[in-house]
């Protein structure tokens, strides 16, 4: 398998019984793969040395005004108000007008779910970013929506598991095995990295029966001057070769 | 990380008690009732407010202006609501200007809207991409003005709903470094500047580079012929 779509969804949902430390503080960016909140993976997002990844869609939960709804002390609905950023190594990809690093991208630019009603997303993450063999990447969710204070303003005991706080979406191609390195061999060429692209390089590939070209032109071409040095020796006599 | 395709959103929504927030987008905290604790900031009509310093909402610290190694194209603005408009600022130049040659409000919201999530009527707007799109050179300071045609939350009264929050967005293209040399060299030729033509560009050295090479070594080749050769 060497080309996959892959997806990753993220999802804080209500925890039963209120505790202000399960949930994110307003302003925190937190990873939506390793963080302490909703759902995680064990290990960080690493592209293996036999990996290429291509990011290429991703959106978090839409509104800006929380709207909480609550019953009896159990909170039922909250928007975020959220914004991601893309961080890969150490580098934050989104970055304000004034060149320091940002919040990233809206809810609102690039939501998700995305829903019949919804318009058109106006983000579109164009050029898709890749990331290479031994980056690490990770995307950071903020809540600008103060949930803690509000909990506490509003003397909330309970959020059902039922309660969607923040949803996050990532999607993304998978290169693994020959087709990465097919991948590296786009970049050196500075052909857009698709899975188009990659399909085309691979037929290219196979009409050249096998053969590595750059080998092959290498290997002709160090055949001929061995060749010609071979006759340059017999021309005139060489003492290095043939003692 | 050359090319980057970034946005700015920019709302008049503030705690309440402030005009501006110059740390970016502001936290916003609810009372037990779930009411917002901040407020919509009036915006009177026909005055140009710059939405990266203009001292209302969400604003930056110091001006957009591109360094020395920075190149970006400007490829969609919106705005929220459909009684506002947007226009770009270069240097001291707007860039919309109404048929006598004045500069006008800009793109309206109804042209390019930039819809909340809880909007009534569905806007799909005439346009999602500016084309062609607009350059700013490396050195130039740019900025967004919004502008509203009617007064906008007269008395900064306190949102119930998205729809009552003024919004601005940008989106372009952050070009640099090596890239932004490419750009440069793109913008001499005028070919348009966009990620694919860069990267045709790119793909351009790189095959002349190749074929520099072997036609270096044929004519290394034909310069060491005419030498004398040397016995060894």
């Amino acid at each position: 398998m060497g080309i996959r779509i892959q997806n990753y969804e993220w999802t804080l949902k209500g925890n039963g019984a209120y505790v202000a430390t399960d949930y994110p503080q307003a302003l925190i960016q937190n990873s939506i793969f390793v963080g302490p909140y909703g759902n995680r993976i064990e290990i960080p997002p690493f592209v293996k040395e036999t990996e290429f990844v291509v990011i290429h869609h991703f959106g978090c939960s839409d509104g800006i005004l929380a709207k909480p709804t609550e019953s009896g002390g159990s909170l039922t609905s909250w928007k975020p108000n959220g914004f991601v950023q893309i961080v890969i190594n150490t580098t934050g990809y989104y970055q304000d007008p004034q060149n320091t690093f940002s919040g990233g991208i809206s809810g609102g630019a690039a939501p998700y779910p995305w829903t019949i009603t919804d318009v058109p997303p106006h983000y579109e993450l164009l050029p898709p970013i890749y990331i290479l063999p031994e980056q690490t990447w990770d995307f950071r969710f903020t809540m600008m929506n103060d949930l803690r204070d509000y909990c506490a303003n509003a003397g909330i005991t309970e959020i059902p598991e039922t309660t969607i706080l923040a949803q996050c979406f990532v999607q993304y191609y998978l290169f693994d095995g020959p087709d990465a390195l097919i991948c590296h061999q786009l970049l050196e060429l500075g052909i857009p990295i698709t899975v188009d692209n990659v399909e085309w390089y691979k037929r290219l590939l196979l009409r050249s029966r096998g053969l590595d070209t750059q080998t092959w032109e290498y290997y002709l071409s160090a055949m001929q001057a061995y060749r010609d040095r071979d006759e340059y020796h017999e021309k005139y006599g060489s003492r290095t070769r043939k003692a | 990380m050359s090319l980057r395709r970034q946005a700015y959103e920019w709302r008049n929504i503030v705690p309440t008690g402030t005009k501006v927030s110059n740390t970016g987008h502001p936290i916003l905290t609810y009372d037990a009732a779930g009411n917002v604790q901040a407020t919509v900031q009036q915006i009177d009509p026909d005055r140009p407010i710059d939405i990266m310093i203009g001292g209302i909402g969400n604003n930056l610290e110091e001006p957009a202006e591109l360094r020395a190694n920075q190149f970006i194209v400007i490829d969609s603005v919106a705005c929220w609501p459909i009684s506002s408009a947007v226009n770009l600022r270069i240097g001291t130049t707007r860039y919309f200007q109404d048929p006598s040659g004045i500069p006008s409000a800009g793109m309206t919201g109804a042209a390019m809207p930039f819809l909340p999530s809880d909007a009534t009527q569905q806007f799909t707007g005439h346009y999602n991409v500016l084309i062609p799109p607009i350059y700013v050179l490396p050195g130039q300071s740019w900025g967004i003005e919004y502008t509203a045609t009617e007064t906008l939350n007269a008395g900064s009264p306190v949102p119930t709903s998205d729809s009552e929050i003024a919004r601005a967005y940008v989106r372009y293209l952050l070009i640099d470094g090596a890239d932004m040399l490419v750009a440069m060299k793109l913008l001499e030729s005028n070919i348009p500047v966009s990620s694919e033509t860069i990267q045709w560009y790119k793909r351009t050295l790189i095959r002349h580079s190749l074929m520099a090479d072997v036609a270096s070594e044929e004519s290394l080749g034909e310069v060491l012929a005419d030498l004398e050769r040397r016995l060894i």
